[in-house]
């Protein structure tokens, strides 16, 4: 936990939290969760991970991507304060199993209406991003990561305030939090000095409508080899860079070192969602923009089922949209003598910087969940992917996959993607 | 055939009828009157205020819940579990507290005007009041 939240933490516990505890006698309580789930691709150019997972696999079953075991202590100090550490356990960025806190914090409830939380917590960029690790707490096999994958960290250390009021015949909530986060992707990590947001929701009657915005700022790539097999590329883009004749060469140059130097961006997402006794509609709208050459991008999922007993048959359409960097790039200089130098390197950028991000698909979803049992429902699941752009590159969710040669398997843009889970509570 | 069967639907109408299930408050809750849909809002944890005022559900060990989730919330048993675990595990809030017996849960809606639980209408006991229907 960074020293700032943690001198909060101590200033809130001097404050009132001893003559609190003095008043009750404080309750412990173990729960957990977690999942056993295969995936399979059908093709074996495309492989299927989490974006922050080493290893995909292709074309063979894996238990390796979707399975996880969560752990959750709950301290109730009180009626009013409340601690919590939740460590959740999965395949990383090294490739191996690995558990990590996702949560670790005091919440002080002031009354029905604030609460204060401090530590660290879940940033609630989406609707599903708090949840996306309880296959139980999903209708589907995994939380929609079109919608999730938008924000490219998970968690942050610091505060959260929220109110909760009537309004009309539902309620109204609004939250604001701020802190700060570090986090590792396989080749790649980040230190982010700022990260803050506000979130609204009403829920009215079966109706939960919700708006999100979320900041983040000076988020600097501190370690990982991509950093040491970029350098010499940054090392020549800035060579060339007093002698851009264009606005795209200057500004993707000043986008690429931004990456070390400190960058940010926001994301803004509207859902929408509904449950009764029968139907059960998801339907979220993301959208994030950045001043580094990650790309912009957009998406829209949306997910209906029906309950039906102890059976939902659901079915889902959702698409993601790298909205900026799927072209491959150019950069004009104004001294003759080093145009063949630029085009290098901004081949070299198209390919390898550009490209991978370019996984821009449609996605369409089929699936059954069955509650077998109290604490078990299993869930079958199809996803039919459209991929739009076949030669590029890509990475993070879906992976090219290279033959023996280290050329990328031919991909005609289509596949499939089959997951069977068991997901669980206790 | 009409004349068998019209006994043996009351036989079995006297053996398997149970009485209402009412949703209760300590007399003295601010709160005189909940809709099913203010129910649904309140056992799924996405409401905790309504009109102004606090409420927290609580259940106790053999209440009926199959009966109260399916008829009174709409919800099937493992809708309302799937609702909970996403509010534990996101540290927005608790399944409700289900104490030992209906007696204990009694006493502690006595003690707090902001509990609500649901009975049989036949236990319906003095410091206690209907909230629903």
């Amino acid at each position: 936990m960074p020293i700032r939240p943690l001198l909060l933490l101590l200033g809130l516990l001097a404050l009132n939290l001893p003559a609190a505890l003095a008043e009750d006698t404080p309750q412990l309580h173990l729960s957990g969760f977690g999942s056993l789930a295969a995936t399979r691709t059908d093709d074996p150019a495309i492989g299927f991970k989490r974006n922050f997972q080493a290893r995909a696999n292709a074309d063979e079953w894996s238990f390796e991507a979707d399975s996880r075991l969560g752990v959750q202590l709950d301290l109730q100090l009180n009626p009013s304060w409340q601690g919590v550490v939740q460590v959740v356990g999965m395949q990383r960025e090294r490739g191996k199993f690995q558990p990590t806190v996702e949560w670790a914090n005091l919440a002080w409830q002031v009354n029905p209406n604030w609460r204060l939380r401090l530590g660290r917590m879940v940033t609630p960029v989406t609707s599903t991003s708090e949840s996306r690790e309880v296959g139980y707490a999903q209708l589907g096999a995994r939380a929609p990561l079109e919608t999730v994958g938008i924000y490219p960290m998970v968690g942050h250390d610091g505060a959260d305030l929220r109110y909760r009021q009537s309004l009309g015949s539902g309620e109204a909530r609004v939250q604001v939090f701020a802190g700060q986060t570090a986090f590792k992707l396989p080749f790649l990590e980040y230190e982010v000095d700022q990260v803050a947001g506000a979130l609204f929701t009403y829920t009215l009657n079966d109706w939960t409508l919700r708006y999100a915005h979320t900041r983040i700022r000076d988020a600097r790539a501190t370690g990982g080899s991509y950093l040491e097999t970029t350098r010499p590329l940054v090392a020549g883009l800035n060579m060339i860079a007093p002698f851009c004749a264009a606005t795209l060469c200057s500004d993707t140059i000043t986008r690429i070192n931004r990456l070390s130097s400190g960058w940010g961006g926001h994301f803004n997402v509207l859902s929408l969602g509904y449950e009764d006794g029968s139907w059960s509609l998801q339907t979220e709208y993301a959208t994030r923009k950045l001043d580094t050459f990650v790309s912009d991008g957009r998406s829209l999922v949306a997910l209906l089922g029906y309950h039906h007993g102890e059976l939902t048959p659901y079915l889902g359409f959702s698409r993601a949209d790298s909205t900026n960097r799927q072209r491959a790039v150019q950069f004009a200089v104004s001294n003759p003598a080093l145009q063949p130098t630029a085009n290098m390197l901004a081949g070299i950028v198209s390919r390898n910087l550009y490209e991978p991000q370019a996984a821009n698909r449609k996605l369409y979803t089929l699936g059954l969940r069955w509650d077998v049992h109290e604490q078990l429902a299993l869930k079958f699941q199809l996803d039919q992917i459209r991929h739009k752009y076949t030669d590029a590159n890509y990475n993070g969710f879906y992976v090219r996959q290279p033959d023996a040669d280290g050329q990328l398997r031919p991909y005609d843009g289509r596949l499939r993607l089959y997951s069977l889970s068991a997901d669980f509570v206790f | 055939m009409h004349m068998l069967s019209l006994p043996l639907s009351l036989l079995l109408l006297s053996t398997t009828a149970r009485a209402e299930l009412v949703v209760v408050a300590s007399h003295e809750s601010p709160i005189s009157q909940l809709s099913r849909a203010q129910l649904a809002e309140v056992f799924s944890g996405r409401t905790r205020i309504v009109n102004g005022h606090a409420i927290t559900p609580v259940e106790y060990e053999n209440a009926d819940r199959e009966r109260f989730y399916q008829q009174v919330l709409g919800r099937s048993p493992s809708q309302m579990r799937t609702i909970w675990a996403k509010l534990l595990f996101t540290g927005d809030g608790q399944p409700p507290r289900v104490f030992g017996s209906y007696t204990e849960a009694r006493s502690q809606l006595l003690a707090d005007r902001g509990l609500i639980t649901y009975i049989d209408s036949k236990q319906l006991g003095p410091g206690l009041k209907v909230i629903f229907p």
